[in-house]
């Protein structure tokens, strides 16, 4: 066969962006910071673990901490010097590194959401983080640390335009003032959100600080606490403590989602928030993996509300509470929860106080009652063995987690519609997760020695980046369930597929990296 | 649920090379560690009774356990899915949709290679780790399966996620 030479059009080389020049002094002092949480172990117990006067150990402690800080300033500095992004050919693409270099180049329509950082020092710079992740790994992959206000929305917009033309869909209101908002919480709801947030657990450690310092000297003194204070003191100190968590959850709540507003952009959403660190993620709907609406006990009966906490296969650590989560509703009224729902689920509507949840098998009550007496018994004698005397009232915490885990196991649910997956758990701090039925990744079914005994099995249906369990069920209706969802699941993906063109339809990686030595 | 496809028989020993090197490699010498530790801080004659015993336990499940473990391996690759059960005290059935597949890998380690067997590793957006893992097949049927689960999630219309 004669070779037939094909004249290819040359492509334009596009120039090669970088950062922003002030991006050195915005990295610093949160870098600095990053490495002070890091490394305080070590600070400590320099400042306060000398005993002796060998000066030499004290040169190679300090030589430790100054050659990881000259580091941290280092890779600041050459994280700014090699950065260089740019849009080519519908691509996004990275590069950066000066031993290490790495070159990252991103399919737009990979793109699971793009989020805006503005942190005190971004705002008083007028600049702007850009981190912009996919469904693999778990950090960010693209975090463009400091642009110009005017340059990352031109990437965002760029992009955006770039996943439209693969994906197919169209952004239809370009201006931001027409994007209708679907919650918008005042100052109000978020003191409500904080004063009802404030759990047993932070309180615990607010009384584990203060028993720390309270014995830091003198081991005896708890033994003279009560002669100290007397009973009235004790309770006074009881208060305060109680006192104080709340108004740590409060001033946590209104720093987070100040001024928070989730509005609606075409087929996707957008969440600004945040006091200090002003946030604004931006998600499309398709890419919703699961939605939970989470509502504890005081929220859900005082003030009738919940929130709602949007997942999509971008999983980030941070090791804040916040893991998995993407966009986090601080506060949705009870009235308005399907409406809200409607407008982040891929599926659109769902009636969710009118779907009829299937209970959990009723043996899985011995179990939960076997694990709650375990748990508080434990906590408890822990306690009493700790504490003495002042210990003892926790032992009522027994008797109570066991009435909790009755009152679980009655409000547990689970139900499969066409559309859903839906997983009810928790009296105390309910929870319900919905996932699309066409997002299910995989489905598994597992029985330890305990559950076998009792016959009974768990389902637990992965989605890309989490999982959901479904309440305990028999074994051979767990084996019924994930039956049920495979065949489901194959028929939604088709419908889902269809609007895909077929050149996008490799299964590689989400974002692909070159690294040269 | 249907006939399920089992190991490759000779996946028995490799569960109980592995099984015994561990044990060998990892189990004794930390239990050689600590009977030492007992024998300086509490007495000789207490501490090697009960480094024997905690010996014949693990030496006992060593050469029990792999034969149970083969034994609940398994796998079963229907039209547009994929079961893997597995587990002889937590029992574990998992299914995969073929369509949901991002690729596939087969490995052989030492062993496997001395033995001629591989095992398929299923990759999906969920990170299954472990569950998306099928050990001890013949090489050439694992490479099969492997090039059946590619062509399958070839099929697939979206970016599996």
């Amino acid at each position: 066969m004669a070779s037939e030479a094909v004249a290819t059009p040359a492509v334009a080389e596009t120039p090669w962006q970088s950062l922003h020049p002030l991006s050195v002094a915005v990295n610093l002092l949160p870098r600095t910071w990053a490495f002070l949480r890091r490394s305080w172990l070590l600070i400590v117990a320099f400042v306060y673990g000398r005993t002796g006067t060998d000066t030499m150990l004290d040169v190679i402690d300090m030589g430790i901490l100054a050659v990881f800080f000259v580091g941290t300033i280092g890779s600041t500095v050459v994280h700014f010097l090699t950065l260089r992004y740019r849009i080519h050919e519908g691509r996004l693409e990275l590069r950066s590194g000066l031993l290490n270099r790495q070159a990252r180049v991103f399919r737009p329509d990979r793109i699971q959401n793009m989020e805006l950082v503005r942190n005190v020092f971004h705002r008083m710079s007028g600049l702007v983080e850009v981190r912009i992740e996919t469904a693999s790994g778990s950090e960010v992959e693209g975090l463009l640390s400091a642009l110009s206000e005017e340059d990352a929305r031109a990437l965002i917009d760029a992009l955006d335009a770039a996943r439209t033309r693969e994906l197919g869909t169209a952004d239809e209101l370009t201006d931001e003032a027409q994007w209708p908002t679907v919650v918008d919480t005042g100052l109000p709801e978020l003191v409500w959100y904080g004063v009802t947030g404030a759990r047993l657990g932070s309180m615990f450690v607010l009384f584990g600080v203060l028993f720390q310092l309270f014995t830091y000297d003198d081991p005896q003194r708890m033994e003279q606490l009560p002669g100290l204070f007397g009973m009235v003191g004790a309770a006074a100190l009881l208060v305060a403590t109680i006192s104080g968590a709340w108004v740590v959850s409060v001033v946590g709540a209104v720093v987070r989602f100040w001024g928070f507003r989730l509005r609606q952009k075409a087929d996707g959403l957008v969440a600004e928030q945040g006091l200090f660190t002003r946030r604004r993620v931006e998600l499309k709907r398709r890419k919703v993996q699961i939605v939970s609406v989470l509502e504890p006990a005081v929220r859900r009966f005082l003030l009738g509300v919940a929130s709602l906490q949007v997942e999509t296969a971008a999983v980030r650590e941070e090791g804040d509470g916040t893991d998995r989560a993407v966009a986090v509703v601080p506060v949705v009224a009870n009235d308005q929860l399907d409406a809200v729902l409607a407008q982040v689920l891929p599926t659109g509507t769902t009636r969710l106080a009118e779907l009829s949840l299937r209970p959990p098998a009723r043996y899985a009550l011995v179990r939960g009652l076997i694990g709650a007496f375990w748990r508080s018994a434990l906590l408890a004698g822990f306690l009493v063995w700790m504490l003495g005397w002042w210990g003892a009232p926790v032992l009522l915490w027994v008797p109570i987690s066991l009435g909790l885990a009755w009152l679980d196991h009655r409000h547990q649910g689970w139900a499969i519609t066409d559309e859903l997956i839906v997983a009810r758990s928790g009296w105390l701090h309910r929870r319900t997760e919905l996932v699309a039925r066409h997002k299910l990744q995989s489905v598994e079914r597992a029985q330890g020695p305990l559950l076998r005994r009792y016959g009974l099995g768990r389902v637990r249906v992965r989605v890309a980046g989490d999982a959901v369990d479904l309440p305990l069920v028999h074994w051979q209706e767990a084996a019924e369930i994930q039956e049920l969802l495979l065949s489901g699941a194959r028929r939604r993906a088709r419908v889902e597929g269809a609007t895909v063109p077929p050149e996008h339809d490799d299964a590689g990686a989400e974002a692909t990296d070159a690294v040269e030595e | 649920m249907a006939d399920w496809n089992p190991l490759a028989p000779r996946a028995r020993v490799l569960f109980h090379l592995q099984a015994l090197s561990s044990l060998a490699l990892a189990w004794v010498p930390m239990l050689g560690a600590v009977v030492a530790g007992l024998a300086i801080w509490w007495q000789v004659f207490g501490a090697l009774m009960l480094g024997a015993a905690v010996f014949f336990v693990l030496f006992v499940g060593a050469v029990w356990l792999p034969t149970f473990q083969y034994e609940r391996w398994g796998y079963l690759l229907r039209d547009e899915d994929l079961l893997i059960t597995s587990g002889v005290l937590l029992r574990r059935v998992s299914a995969i949709p073929t369509y949901r597949i991002q690729h596939v890998d087969t490995q052989q380690g030492p062993l496997e290679q001395w033995l001629g067997l591989a095992s398929v590793h299923v990759h999906t957006a969920s990170g299954l780790g472990g569950r998306g893992t099928i050990p001890g097949l013949w090489v050439a049927d694992a490479e099969s399966l492997r090039d059946t689960l590619i062509q399958r999630s070839q099929q697939a219309q979206d970016d599996g996620v």
